[in-house]
């Protein structure tokens, strides 16, 4: 049967693999990773418990795609005989953007008049948003997301047929679109000095003033992105590749190469030359601490650990973890407020993060629950 | 009366101790627990997590070769899956539960495996960095190490080849699943389960062929 094609070498190597011993956890980790998890299966069952059967679903479904059928028929004949074909196009385009995410101070300033950032909002086009110290506001946008950072400026404009356009005016947006855009359809995120445009990628773009001469960085994590300037093609950056203008004279361009660091703001750049200084060693030794903690019962020992990791290493590769490890530990400690908080910051920082339905389980004030 | 004699002898001998016996004898069938998670019964989670525990903890060893810091992280993930699929009768009752269970840990894990790849995240993921790692006797040291690094190649050429192929080979090659259960696991034919086991090994071959002579 498999024998034919099967390499005795390559079978008892994986065997091996299968028969290797698997260590007994510690009875402390045992404990904690149970009751989390049972936590989680209650979740997930009280979930199914509200679901509605096979049969009744798949009624709604046919139901539902009758209807949309009957309405997007009709709607889509009179439309074509009121507008043309291109009607059908811009209907596409102007998908709402909607808030997805808030935590700190976020404004909202449409037609002259400001209010406070809800999740749920929706950004139709003309609104400007301003983020406070501390805070963040991340948006659904397309097939993706983008997340305006502290202090930051975004300005939405409405969509075209083929064109979706934000305005940085300050601070950092960053964005993730992992499904590439219809074809002739893009992205662009403008800054005082260039465009960058795309079609499907995660990059983020930060604008600094300073004294009246504004810089704009541009750092691509995933894809290709364009540069544009006054209409022409400054660059084209890859993966791991940042550009920047430099700050005195925005007119001139520079392509960094990937491996040269380019000047950054004084605290990215003190972060970054610390990190370049070899901090992982430390950092994993932080996260360790918190871990054993964690591991021994010890949930504010842990929370403090990750805090300190957190606090000294913000852009550590860890981060993610930690802050969840944080919310986690004072969830177990009984810190209600610090955990809620932690897991707001978390869902700020990571909207799609693997710790999500902790997160928000606990933002939304369901400590304790069973 | 003479028969009596040697009963009583053996019963004074033999006393009633706990463990040993079949695990599920002492609580509900997976029948039953099925038709819990399928009804939504919250009353079962602690249940369906000491019978499945095993099996996920298991797999996900054994596909990373230890336990890492996000491993709490996989197994609520996994048993998250696991509820999921009980839910939406996915699972045919064609195979034990806890088989079962190890094939979504399984899927579990070679996602997150090739999550990281993705992200190439250049983390320090060395035995020191470990929660727990494989123990090493002293005196073969040189041996268990080289025998450590054949298996994290293994690994390595598992989470680059195709997925379907990749899970059906440690499925069968690893978990010792046979092919029939893997059939009805991973909802294909079962010569399209032996096709990819075939083509898988012969895939994992030259690409551990190649990494010994690039």
């Amino acid at each position: 049967m498999t024998g034919r094609d099967s390499d005795p070498d390559l079978v008892r190597t994986l065997r091996e693999l299968g028969r290797a011993a698997v260590p007994v956890p510690e009875a402390s980790r045992a404990e904690y990773q149970r009751e989390r998890v049972t936590r989680a299966i209650r979740r997930a069952l009280s979930r199914v418990e509200t679901a509605r059967s096979p049969s009744r679903r798949a009624l709604v479904w046919l139901s539902a795609a009758g209807l949309l059928l009957a309405v997007g028929g009709a709607g889509a004949l009179a439309a074509h005989r009121l507008f043309g074909s291109t009607a059908a196009v811009e209907a596409k385009a102007t998908s709402a953007v909607a808030a997805r995410s808030v935590y700190g101070t976020v404004t909202i300033e449409s037609a002259g008049v400001p209010r406070h950032a809800l999740v749920g909002d929706v950004f139709r086009g003309g609104e400007v948003v301003t983020t406070g110290l501390e805070s963040r506001l991340s948006v659904a946008i397309e097939s993706g997301s983008a997340a305006l950072g502290a202090s930051g400026e975004l300005e939405f404009v409405p969509p075209t047929a083929s064109e979706r356009r934000v305005r940085l005016g300050a601070g950092t947006v960053e964005v993730d679109l992992p499904v590439k855009l219809d074809a002739g359809r893009h992205l662009v995120v403008e800054t005082p000095d260039v465009d960058v445009v795309v079609v499907g990628t995660a990059f983020s773009v930060g604008v600094e003033r300073s004294s009246g001469t504004v810089a704009t960085e541009v750092s691509v994590r995933r894809g290709t992105v364009w540069i544009m300037q006054r209409g022409k093609q400054r660059a084209v950056l890859t993966a791991g590749q940042t550009w920047r203008t430099p700050l005195a004279t925005a007119a001139t361009t520079t392509v960094a190469p990937v491996d040269e660091p380019v000047a950054r703001p004084a605290r990215v750049a003190a972060e970054t030359t610390r990190a370049q200084e070899g901090t992982l060693a430390e950092e994993n030794r932080l996260f360790q601490v918190g871990l054993s903690a964690r591991n021994a019962g010890d949930a504010l020992a842990a929370a403090d650990a990750f805090g300190l990791l957190l606090g000294r290493f913000p852009r550590s590769v860890l981060a993610e973890q930690a802050l969840a490890e944080r919310f986690r530990a004072l969830e177990r400690a009984g810190r209600t407020s610090g955990a809620v908080a932690a897991a707001r910051r978390y869902l700020a920082a990571y909207p799609r993060g693997f710790a999500r339905v902790d997160a928000e389980r606990i933002a939304q004030g369901s400590l304790g629950e069973r | 009366m003479s028969v009596s004699q040697p009963i009583r002898a053996v019963a004074t001998r033999l006393r009633v101790i706990d463990g040993g016996a079949d695990p599920n004898a002492a609580g509900p069938s997976d029948e039953e627990l099925v038709e819990a998670v399928q009804r939504g019964d919250t009353t079962i989670a602690s249940l369906l997590y000491d019978r499945l525990l095993g099996a996920v903890d298991h797999a996900l060893y054994r596909v990373f070769g230890r336990r890492e810091h996000d491993h709490d992280d996989l197994v609520q993930a996994a048993f998250e899956q696991i509820v999921l699929t009980l839910s939406r009768r996915s699972y045919a009752r064609a195979c034990s539960l806890q088989t079962w269970a190890s094939t979504i840990a399984t899927h579990v894990a070679f996602n997150a495996l090739r999550a990281r790849r993705r992200e190439r995240r250049v983390f320090d993921r060395d035995p020191s960095n470990a929660s727990e790692s494989e123990p090493v006797s002293a005196a073969d040291l040189e041996r268990a190490a080289g025998a450590r690094a054949d298996l994290e190649r293994v690994r390595s050429s598992l989470v680059q080849m195709k997925p379907e192929r990749a899970e059906t080979v440690f499925l069968h090659d690893v978990l010792g699943h046979d092919l029939a259960e893997i059939a009805l696991l991973t909802r294909v034919s079962v010569s399209a389960a032996q096709s990819r086991l075939v083509r898988g090994r012969r895939e994992l071959r030259h690409r551990l062929l190649r990494e010994v002579s690039p």
